[in-house]
């Protein structure tokens, strides 16, 4: 009983619209994982009054809530019963010898029925298959279209398997090093995108980043960023690999990526009236031209100032090439400047009362790291799905079956799906046949 | 070759043009060639729509390779293909199946507010982002274009299904019948429940060689997972239940709005991460 329900196609049309609306619904609802806490904050002061039912339902988090979860399931065991009878089915129409009732014409010709089956199978992929009588012959065009409906379900089936996989193994963390930075082995990844399991995320060997080099068009958009990385293993065994965006290493099973987000931390030494040094890192973006500053503002402890910081990616400002990026200082008391102060590294100078060095300058790149299990079952998946709905729209399969009935062929024709399209099929082969009957006489298959 | 690129982009735009007259001119003498029954503007009506397509594909190689990227980074380029493969793949289907002729009611008139509308966007060249380098980007965004032409054709079966069921007018009887037109609907949405399943899969294949996982269940992905979750109920609908003519044909044209809004709207989302590059 519980097949038969599963398996109702009610079920099955009742199950995809309940999941279409909880996705409907995620797009209504701020999803915890794309929005700020601040944008869904402000979202449930304005909808107070259903906070309840969202909180209750998981509808700020509908691919992480138990309901999704449940639905998927439900979906996945209908679609894992209906998998085996589309299978079973298929197999008997490939290989089985299937019912002969069908309406059949009859063919005036001195043929054989096994010469008109060489007429028809001439310049066509007509494939013969069993039947149950000597009588009869079926051709089958595109019998492996008979598999189609089942690879395109038994794809969905290993993709929603592959997902679960990945969803419950997967770890994925973020790492912003400045040049030279190393990130230790065992230590958790700061920044960790929300994954089903709360549990941190640290590699098992330590990085350094050795260099980033970023590479630019004519019009001063980024083309490439390619980062030298040191890693260095618990064996005390080094290597030196390379990371680039659309370039991922995958070491020791974790797949490194390179963001394409990066640019310069500048090194400041704040000396205060007292003599007492501050050091502060300014931690900018990458200007986005060469005649365009990027900016930043920043509350350092012991400096009672907001400071605004921009620099552009080389003094001459004509380059994206940072060769010697020039920094600019300032103090801000609310909108009020203090103080403003240009520096190139090495430089020094006043800013308001303070005396201040540009110590160094080093790039920054952000890497992230991904380790799971599952992604190559997901991709046979697409590649299942895909293949699968091919062979349904594609490669529709047609049946010929002739008939010798005490000398008397005929011939009658079939088609599953979509019959309506080959309409002029059956016409065009009775008229090949007879074709090649005034062409040709008996036809040579011997 | 640099030759070519140190030439001005103003011939891209000029090119682009042309092809947008040439479509506006095919499309009024495509309807009107069929509608009065005069062959000779539907001749007219042929040729200028291969001129269109000479100076549209010409526009597109010379921006190619004046850009170094396909047309695919900036609205400019995105209406501007769009329109091509939809006019391409039409006319590969007329030639396989006559009868899909008729559909160019539909389609020229598409093609022309593709490309039209793309005239109007910023047509500067824009360099292709690090992350966009990638086979599976290509791939991408060619299926998601070809997936669209299929359903654009499918639609005008449907219009042509409606309006023969509710209507009188004298030229709808050189429309195939409504049963011809029914099988072309569920032919074509096939073909597009297809390619769009070949778009997102490449597209998660690309995401997760680029940013680290194949689904992030944002805005662009969640509108195409609906549009192809909708049109597999269509499929389904028509299958096992037998839906067919003038009901399917409203869902069919439900499931297409929808499939707009995935194509040209959601990336204008800002939560989306592909919206970055839609800017």
């Amino acid at each position: 009983m519980i097949k038969r329900f599963l398996l109702s196609r009610r079920t099955v049309l009742v199950l995809i619209v309940a999941l279409l609306l909880l996705i409907f619904v995620s797009f209504l609802v701020p999803q915890r994982s794309l929005f700020d806490s601040q944008t869904i904050a402000a979202w449930e002061v304005e909808h107070a009054s259903l906070l309840t039912i969202v909180q209750f339902l998981g509808l700020d988090h509908v691919f992480s809530s138990a309901l999704f979860l449940v639905l998927i399931c439900v979906f996945l065991f209908a679609l894992l019963l209906s998998l085996v009878d589309q299978i079973k089915k298929a197999f008997i129409r490939t290989t089985g010898k299937r019912k002969t009732t069908i309406t059949s014409h009859d063919l005036v010709t001195e043929f054989s029925l096994v010469e008109v089956a060489y007429i028809i199978k001439k310049k066509e992929l007509w494939i013969l298959r069993p039947t149950n009588s000597k009588n009869t012959l079926r051709l089958v065009r595109n019998p492996w279209g008979y598999w189609g409906n089942s690879f395109l379900h038994l794809g969905m089936v290993v993709v929603i398997v592959g997902s679960f996989f990945v969803a419950f193994t997967e770890r994925h963390g973020q790492v912003k090093l400045m040049t030279g930075e190393e990130h230790s082995a065992g230590i958790a990844l700061p920044f960790q995108n929300e994954k089903i399991s709360d549990a941190p995320f640290s590699l098992p060997f330590s990085i350094r980043l050795d260099a980033t080099q970023p590479f630019f068009w004519e019009n001063d958009d980024t083309r490439d960023l390619v980062t030298k990385l040191t890693v260095t293993r618990p064996s005390q065994s080094s290597e030196q690999v390379t990371v680039g965006i659309n370039r991922v290493r995958n070491i020791d099973g974790i797949r490194i990526y390179q963001r394409q987000k990066f640019g310069n931390a500048f090194y400041v030494l704040f000396k205060n009236p007292d003599d007492e040094v501050i050091p502060v890192v300014f931690d900018l973006p990458f200007p986005k031209k060469r005649d365009v500053p990027a900016y930043g503002e920043f509350y350092f402890p012991g400096i009672q100032y907001k400071v605004w910081a921009k620099y552009y990616a080389d003094v001459s400002h004509n380059s994206m090439y940072d060769v010697d990026p020039e920094l600019t200082i300032r103090l801000m008391d609310n909108e009020r400047v203090v103080d403003e102060l240009t520096l190139r590294t090495g430089q020094g100078g006043n800013l308001g009362s303070y005396q201040v060095l540009l110590d160094k300058t080093s790039r920054w790149a952000v890497l992230i790291f991904v380790k799971h299990h599952g992604m190559p079952l997901v991709f046979l998946g697409f590649f299942l799905i895909i293949a699968g709905a091919f062979l349904v729209f594609c490669t529709p399969p047609r049946e010929l079956y002739l008939f010798d009935k005490d000398g008397q062929l005929s011939i009658g024709w079939r088609a599953g799906r979509m019959s309506p399209f080959f309409q002029e099929e059956p016409d065009r082969i009775i008229n090949k046949i007879y074709k090649y009957d005034r062409d040709h006489g008996t036809p040579s298959i011997f | 070759m640099t030759e070519i690129m140190e030439l001005p982009q103003f011939f891209d735009i000029i090119l682009h043009w042309a092809a947008v007259v040439c479509y506006a001119a095919a499309s009024v003498a495509n309807c009107f060639g069929f509608i009065f029954r005069k062959k000779g503007i539907d001749r007219i009506g042929s040729a200028l729509v291969w001129s269109g397509l000479t100076f549209h594909s010409l526009g597109i190689v010379y921006r190619w390779i004046l850009a170094g990227h396909g047309p695919y980074i900036s609205r400019y380029e995105i209406l501007s293909s769009n329109a091509w493969v939809l006019l391409v793949l039409y006319l590969f289907f007329a030639r396989i199946y006559p009868r899909v002729r008729v559909a160019s009611i539909v389609v020229l008139p598409a093609t022309f507010l593709l490309i039209g509308l793309g005239m109007f966007t910023d047509s500067a060249l824009k360099k292709l982002p690090p992350t966009l380098n990638n086979i599976w980007l290509v791939l991408h965004v060619s299926f998601y274009k070809i997936a669209l032409a299929t359903l654009v054709v499918g639609l005008a079966f449907s219009i042509f299904l409606i309006l023969k069921k509710r209507s009188r007018m004298a030229w709808l009887e050189r429309i195939p019948d409504n049963e011809t037109n029914d099988i072309f609907v569920y032919r074509f949405a096939g073909f597009g429940f297809i390619f769009w399943a070949i778009a997102m899969l490449s597209g998660s294949i690309w995401a997760y060689d680029s940013w680290g996982r194949f689904w992030g269940w944002d805005a662009i992905e969640i509108w195409s997972l609906v549009t192809w979750i909708l049109f597999g109920i269509y499929l389904h609908l028509r299958r096992f239940y037998g839906l067919k003519g003038e009901r399917a044909a409203w869902f069919y044209i439900f499931c297409f709005i929808v499939s707009l809004l995935a194509v040209f709207l959601t990336p204008f989302i800002d939560s989306s991460i592909h919206s970055s590059y839609f800017r």
